[in-house]
């Protein structure tokens, strides 16, 4: 008689859990889940301004977005604003060079950048300045150490470039232009990845 | 006088099935239940997300980006006077540091849907490991089954207080799982 008691029990338990659990799923949350890709790119993007008193034949060309190109003239002066905008990858950051592309500068004559510091619009961490550097074909740094930031567009944003000539009488600006002899200043972003 | 219970019976018995005779001339039926189960099923359209917080200018910070591709459809019964909610939480993954990724729901599309909807939470939650409500009051109702029918979803992806974090920002590729709920009714 025992063991028939406890078949009942247990059948009795078997029919109490399935009625529990359909009530329990009639309770259920019911979920769905979903996939969700995000992507945040290196990017290593630079732009000059000028400021519009400043009288330039031509403004700068296009070469691809991580560099640019711009006319100096002895009038260029202290009226060139550099605009970055950079995301790097962990443990890497991004630099800034420049470089004359094109164009002689006579024997006795130099053109140097003074590179103001980060004049504190935009956002991140904006790089170091290197104060200054006498312009040669090959590049060299004038803002280091970028990590993730944007400095904003336009004039009073990002770093100031100063160009000082050097003996400047030597170098005739109107006879180099008549002779496409002008000189072109490169500015790199890269990364040190 | 041997068994005269049994005369009884049979008696009892024939009267019996006379009542049950007359019985069904009068009512002529049972009774039929009719039972409503309360459920609740959740779906996508599956659309597949990817958003990519980027710039093209110099000089420009990276540009809040959206995305509405994705659907959520539900069918719900209640019990009498019984809300489900439409939650979302992130399962798994983590939100790129100094970023955050907000979603909001629009109101039912009315096509090919009926019954009581429920209602958005119109200021957008920003997607935790917790859950939060995206869509209140959802009694009885169904969203319709096509691909742009039911609750459209915008995902929001963001700097989270650029002045603070945007230099926290790293490139890379995250992919996060994002859980919809839809709730086991409230209370009565």
């Amino acid at each position: 008689m025992f063991v028939s008691n406890k078949n009942i029990l247990s059948v009795l338990l078997i029919i109490l859990f399935f009625s529990f659990s359909t009530i329990v799923i009639s309770q259920t949350n019911n979920t769905v889940d979903m996939s969700i890709n995000l992507n945040i790119p290196a990017i290593a993007l630079i732009d000059f301004v000028v400021d519009g008193n400043q009288i330039i034949t031509y403004s700068y060309s296009y070469s691809s977005p991580n560099q640019k190109v711009q006319v100096i003239t002895p009038t260029t002066g202290d009226k060139t604003w550099l605009n970055y905008s950079s995301i790097v990858q962990s443990g890497y950051t991004n630099y800034i060079t420049a470089h004359i592309s094109s164009g002689n500068l006579p024997a006795d004559v130099s053109l140097i950048i003074l590179i103001g510091d980060d004049v504190g619009t935009g956002k991140g961490l904006k790089g170091t300045s290197t104060n200054q550097i006498i312009l040669s074909i090959f590049p060299q740094t004038i803002i280091t150490n970028i990590g993730s930031c944007f400095t904003g567009r336009g004039i009073n944003k990002g770093n100031q470039l100063i160009y000082v000539w050097e003996n400047p009488e030597s170098y005739n600006y109107s006879v180099n232009y008549e002779n496409g002899n002008t000189i072109a200043v490169t500015y790199t972003i890269s990364s040190t990845e | 006088m041997k068994k005269p219970g049994i005369k009884y019976l049979l008696l009892a018995n024939s009267l019996l099935f006379i009542m049950n005779v007359m019985g069904q001339e009068w009512t002529a039926g049972d009774n039929v239940t009719l039972h409503i189960s309360s459920f609740a099923l959740i779906e996508t359209n599956h659309a597949p997300i990817t958003l990519s917080l980027t710039t093209s200018t110099a000089g420009a910070a990276a540009a809040t980006t959206s995305n509405s591709d994705l659907f959520v459809k539900i069918s719900s019964i209640v019990p009498g006077n019984t809300n489900r909610e439409i939650t979302a939480n992130i399962s798994g993954g983590t939100i790129p540091t100094g970023t955050k990724l907000t979603l909001v729901s629009a109101a039912c599309t009315t096509t090919n849907s009926g019954g009581d909807l429920g209602i958005p939470v119109a200021t957008p939650i920003i997607l935790s490991a917790v859950d939060q409500n995206l869509i209140t009051g959802i009694s009885s109702c169904y969203t319709g089954t096509g691909y742009n029918d039911g609750y459209q979803m915008t995902f929001t992806w963001e700097v989270d207080d650029p002045a603070t974090n945007y230099g926290q920002i790293e490139s890379n590729t995250t992919v996060i799982t994002v859980v919809f709920t839809i709730t086991a009714h409230d209370a009565n």
